[in-house]
């Protein structure tokens, strides 16, 4: 077992990071896909297994037509959505339809740009597959959701029958889920090439539903004991009286202001709180979706991976993360980034049994006319909890 | 010699491998032995980054190495000057520092100045209409939620109305702001509240409680002045895309768009804009005072009148027991400054001066 390391430093990076804003300022923007190209290129140089490193190839010059199209795009979403929502709505529309086309120019441009030991990376997927991945399966997902959910309540109102029957329906929606991450991730996943190899993922539906199911169980769990915590604390440093009062003010409404200002505080509270829990849920979803999609994934016939993310650690990185960046206005990012990464890859390991340097040493690059067409890109960062 | 580290071409093989560089030769050795010899000009070298392994083309396709950064530099400075000056930025202290206070006086330049610059030029770029369009539905929700119908007489009010269209029909920019008098009643724990506000759609309110306050036609002259200043300068529409620009700036710092991004915002709204919001009311006072000018009212009809609107808000009524809890809301400390500048547009207005500066 092999974990990746990473050699770069926050000071080295905090260099490169505040030149690059000083350029992205002076040229209005314009410098934004160089800056993009060298913080990626500082990442994957940096990002070491056995003595090789990846390396990012994409140049400013390739990134800069996709750049501008996004910002165009952005910013005319923006206006409209303020000015005339409707047109706003008809900008998101056909963004979801050409999303799924979107995401395999971004994959196949990304992993051309990336190599490791001097092999370049590759992606089969079909703008077919994306379509059904990104677009028809999660709309057929929440259409079946909404009519059915529909249909209960007509024939059942609002009778007991009618309440198990949502139970069930969520449960199906939660396993519907679950089927679209695993289509998800095999589209990602199996569809990278590393030179001639392929990798596969051999993920099923069970793992993430048991995953999602536990995240829901922890999520109403933190929601019960925060009212429970928020509640005695209240009681103990306000009173019983001051929420009498609070009680009171509700059920008038010319006091609607003054039930503001008075349950302001204890809103603000419980809303850091549930800020703060909410990370380390994601977290825990996140690390397990990693651990059980890494240990399920293959590199030709003979590499393996493994995540040994733990949740609560690693959601206290991107807590304090977050809180040192919030502290620092903003300056403290290179650290936390490089923090982040050393993190993340020092629990990513690459198992062979006859050694990555063998494996390795046998790779060629496949050749393909593709790379040429490649040229500009939309840059958009898929993940698949990796 | 520059050690390093050599990969045939599309090969992830390894060789350990070296470099010598001879005036505008190089002799490439693989495992000690010759292997390539060609010009320096005909290696692609890439730019430097910190001290991350540098990667050299060569001609055949095949790569080589280096961590010996420096040693490349040496060959590579003298080529590409623009490209490694980035490098030299990012290596030198006094650089760093000086980019640090580039940022540092930018993104205040831009909170402080930056974007309430740009929101005006945007709001006044964008057709009238828009601000009738964002208005749709507040006169609607306001009426059910926050006013109840007025006991002002409908003599009164259209006295009123008559006054206000007569007097300041010349205001209504090419018809783009249809101003309309609107009379509601006020009411916080059963008191009545004067106030005073404007819809960027041209409607504004007067509240029974303000028009009971007035004490003269030219004070109340003077706040429908300040209203149709916020309309005139679109200031609806400017907090608008005011907020619209914080949010885009905290979601660039914080990085994306989740959680992080919301309390970002909300922090960062909520110090920004109160400022925005101050900028726009003295931006108001002054279009009120120059129309009082214009139209020979003495200024000072609006500090008589704010110090009697800020002392009725400031009253407690005995009556009532709850006050404690709303008592610590209404401070306004800007009155003062306010009622400072009226009082200097009311010495113009005494020396029948047009303008004052």
């Amino acid at each position: 077992m092999n974990a990746f390391t990473f050699t770069g430093s926050g000071k080295e990076y905090f260099k490169i990071w505040i030149v690059n804003i000083v350029l992205i300022i002076i040229t209005l923007g314009i410098y934004y896909p160089w800056a993009k190209v060298r913080n990626k290129r500082y990442f994957y140089a940096n990002t070491n297994l056995e003595n090789r490193n990846f390396e990012y190839h994409a140049t400013g010059k390739q990134l800069l037509v996709g750049y501008l199209i996004a910002m165009g795009v952005l910013i005319a979403y923006i206006i409209f959505n303020t000015v005339a929502p409707i047109f706003g709505l008809i900008i998101i529309i056909v963004f979801a339809l050409s999303l799924p086309w979107i995401i395999v120019r971004s994959m196949l441009f990304n992993m051309k740009m990336t190599s490791f030991s001097n092999v370049r990376f590759g992606f089969i997927g079909t703008t077919r597959e994306s379509f059904r991945v990104y677009f028809s399966v999660p709309i057929s997902i929440y259409v079946a959701l909404i009519v059915l959910n529909g249909i209960i309540l007509a024939i059942f109102k609002d009778s007991i029958i009618s309440f198990f029957l949502a139970i069930v329906l969520f449960f199906a929606f939660l396993q519907a889920l679950s089927h679209l991450k695993k289509i998800k991730t095999k589209f990602l996943v199996s569809n990278i090439k590393y030179g001639q190899s392929s990798f596969n993922a051999d993920v099923n539906v069970k793992p993430f539903l048991l995953i999602l199911l536990k995240t829901i169980g922890i999520a109403i769990i933190t929601l019960i004991m925060t009212f429970i915590i928020v509640g005695t604390l209240g009681y103990t440093i306000f009173g019983v009286e001051y929420f009498l009062e609070l009680f009171k003010a509700t059920q008038d409404p010319t006091r609607t202001e003054e039930v503001g200002i008075v349950a302001l505080p204890i809103l603000t509270f419980i809303y850091i709180i549930l800020i703060i829990a909410s990370i380390f849920i994601t977290a825990y979803k996140t690390t397990k979706d990693r651990e059980y999609i890494f240990k399920n994934t293959t590199l030709g016939e003979k590499i393996k991976f493994s995540s040994t993310l733990e949740p609560l650690a690693f959601g206290w990185v991107v807590f304090s993360n977050l809180l040192l960046i919030l502290i620092s206005l903003g300056f403290a990012t290179p650290w936390t980034k490089v923090r982040l990464a050393r993190y993340v890859l020092s629990h990513t390991f690459v198992e062979s049994e006859e050694g990555l340097d063998v494996f390795i040493t046998e790779k060629t690059e496949e050749q393909s006319a593709l790379g040429e067409q490649i040229g500009d890109a939309f840059d958009v960062d898929v993940s698949v909890g990796i | 010699m520059i050690q390093g580290k050599w990969y045939p071409k599309n090969s992830s093989k390894q060789y350990t491998s070296s470099l010598s560089i001879e005036e505008n030769k190089f002799i490439l050795y693989v495992e000690d032995v010759p292997r390539y010899e060609s010009e320096i000009n005909s290696l692609t070298i890439n730019t430097r980054l910190g001290n991350v392994p540098r990667k050299i083309l060569l001609e055949d396709g095949s790569v080589f190495s280096t961590d010996d950064n420096d040693a490349i530099d040496l060959i590579y400075n003298q080529r590409a000057k623009f490209q490694s000056s980035i490098h030299m930025f990012e290596s030198k202290y006094g650089f760093v520092l000086m980019s640090i206070a580039v940022v540092v006086v930018f993104s205040f330049s831009f909170l402080k100045w930056g974007i309430p610059f740009f929101s005006e030029r945007i709001a006044y770029a964008l057709p009238a209409k828009t601000n009738i369009l964002i208005a749709t539905n507040t006169m609607k929700i306001l009426d059910e939620y926050l006013f109840k119908e007025t006991k002002i007489s409908q003599l009164r009010q259209d006295s009123i109305r008559r006054h206000v269209k007569k007097k300041f029909s010349l205001l209504d920019e090419g018809n783009e702001f249809n101003y309309t008098i609107h009379f509601r009643l006020l009411e916080d724990a059963n008191k009545s509240l004067a106030n005073a506000m404007a819809l960027p759609s041209g409607d504004i309110i007067l509240t029974d409680r303000f028009i009971q306050l007035c004490k003269s036609q030219d004070e109340m002259d003077s706040i429908i002045l300040h209203e149709m200043g916020h309309i005139v300068h679109r200031h609806t529409l400017q907090t608008l895309i005011e907020s619209t620009f914080i949010s885009v700036v905290v979601m660039a710092v914080v990085g994306d768009v989740s959680v992080f991004g919301d309390i970002g915002i909300g922090l960062g709204s909520l110090v920004v804009s109160s400022n925005y919001s101050k900028h726009h009311e003295s931006e108001a006072d002054i279009f009120s005072f120059k129309k009082m000018l214009e139209f020979r009212i003495d200024p000072n009809s609006f500090s008589t009148i704010m110090q009697r609107m800020t002392s009725d808000y400031q009253t407690p009524s005995p009556s009532d027991k709850e006050e404690t809890l709303t008592s610590y809301i209404s401070s306004h400390p800007t009155t003062k400054q306010r009622i400072k500048i009226a009082n200097k547009y009311s010495e113009c207005y005494k020396n029948s001066d047009f303008i004052c500066d």
